[in-house]
């Protein structure tokens, strides 16, 4: 019968598909566009997962398995650790927060100041939120920032929020303020920017090839041409 | 697969998964009454009224790195969207099945057993084809419902592109990144797309069925 052998059709598509068949690599939001870039000549071809570095850990230790995941945040690193799942960790790249607002405008510390809202990434668990959180309490700007939190989901989405209008200002990455429909305003001052590092870790031991391969001599050229510093 | 495909196999597959257990429940509640059928009644329609948030998060629980269901390694793959679909889709299904039973003369049913058919031949031959148009609709409500599931997806299934990220999680997916505004309409026409051939296909087959019905 037609219906039957349809039926059967989709049900093995659904199995074959039912686990990637590539490598999948679990990417911090904010270093979608490298690891996609470092990735693209590989066959087969990783899959990037891109989101929170907060979600993505919870995810993994859910039982999401998966080759590599790079952390924005040490201490999401440091939760992979803990629970046995980082067969090793090597520092890849830095970052700096600026100020950031929808294409065309340059934002100042004033903005900051004045705005009705500001884009942070979500302060209480995803990376660059915390980063802008540690910053600004050192620059004696939270208690005023606080309640005008607009919390994004990933560094990614504040920026897709910031190119939206949603706010006239918010706090990212420098490397999201090329993002489309976002300009870079003033960087925030030496004094108080956070220490933001990334981390590699390899959770499949068998992918040991690609976990170099995304942090060896060659790929840190594409991470400095994505704006990306030394780790 | 793309994101149009793999939600139209995902809710077709969640569709199939749940039409046993739904006909099963369906009768079941139909013909049953008291303290069982209420507490029965009660778990099957629960993921209808519960936040689909929760209902991912009891499944993440039991399927899990640390649920009872581990070994079954289901969650974040295309297994675990299907059945985050079918969890979601089955109290419609089951109300819709159970509605149609309820419907069915009793007095059909008791001619056929008074004439020795054995009671699962009754079922077999006198209430479910009498209550194929419910459970036709049934079927459709589920199918529509597994094809927007998100809260339940995105939390037992993940969002991986090509194995987990169906069409809403695309159209999110695309809303969260710079510049994605005309994915995230493309994705919009789509699922309207589907849900429109979904319903059409929903009124040939009810139509066929109740001509069957009323030759029968």
């Amino acid at each position: 019968m037609l219906f039957r052998s349809l039926l059967a059709v989709v049900a093995v598509v659904a199995i074959a598909c039912g686990r990637p068949q590539a490598p999948v690599i679990h990417a911090a939001a904010s270093t979608r566009a490298v690891v996609e870039a470092l990735v693209a000549d590989l066959d087969p071809r990783p899959i990037v997962d891109a989101g929170s570095t907060s979600t993505l850990v919870q995810q993994v230790q859910a039982g999401a398995g998966g080759a590599v995941l790079i952390s924005a945040h040490p201490d999401w690193t440091a939760a992979l650790e803990a629970s046995g799942l980082a067969r090793q960790v090597r520092p890849v790249a830095s970052n700096r927060l600026v100020l950031v607002g929808p294409a065309g405008t340059h934002p100042t510390v004033d903005d900051l100041d004045r705005a009705a809202c500001v884009v942070l990434g979500d302060p209480s668990h995803v990376p660059v939120g915390r980063y802008a959180r540690e910053a600004l309490t050192a620059w004696g700007r939270w208690p005023a920032v606080e309640g005008r939190v607009r919390p994004a989901l990933d560094a990614r989405a504040g920026a897709a929020a910031i190119a939206a209008g949603t706010c006239p200002v918010g706090v990212l990455y420098a490397t999201d303020a090329t993002a489309a429909g976002v300009s870079a305003g003033a960087p925030l001052p030496d004094a108080v920017q956070p220490v933001i590092r990334y981390d590699a870790v390899l959770l499949d031991p068998a992918a040991v090839a690609l976990f170099d391969h995304l942090t060896g001599p060659a790929a840190r050229a594409v991470w400095a041409a994505h704006g990306f510093g030394p780790p | 697969m793309n994101p149009v495909l793999l939600s139209l196999t995902v809710a077709s597959l969640a569709t199939l998964a749940a039409t046993v257990p739904a006909v099963a429940l369906g009768t079941w509640l139909a013909r049953r009454r008291g303290g069982l059928r209420l507490a029965v009644q009660a778990v099957v329609l629960a993921p209808l009224v519960l936040p689909p948030v929760v209902t991912g998060w009891v499944l993440l629980q039991l399927f899990g790195a640390h649920g009872p269901l581990a070994a079954l390694r289901l969650p974040f793959t295309t297994a675990a969207a299907v059945v985050a679909g079918a969890v979601v889709g089955l109290p419609l299904y089951v109300r819709a099945v159970q509605l149609a039973v309820e419907a069915v003369d009793p007095g059909l049913e008791q001619a056929a057993a008074t004439l020795g058919a054995s009671p699962w031949r009754v079922l077999r031959t006198v209430t479910l084809p009498l209550a194929l148009p419910g459970v036709v609709t049934g079927a459709l409500l589920a199918f529509a419902r597994a094809l927007g599931e998100f809260g339940a997806t995105i939390l037992v299934a993940g969002n991986l592109p090509g194995t987990t990220r169906t069409l809403p999680l695309a159209l999110f997916t695309a809303l969260q990144t710079p510049g994605g505004e005309a994915e995230a309409a493309r994705w919009a026409a789509w699922s309207l797309v589907l849900s429109l051939g979904a319903l059409a296909l929903a009124e040939v087959l009810a139509r066929a069925v109740a001509r069957r019905v009323g030759t029968a």
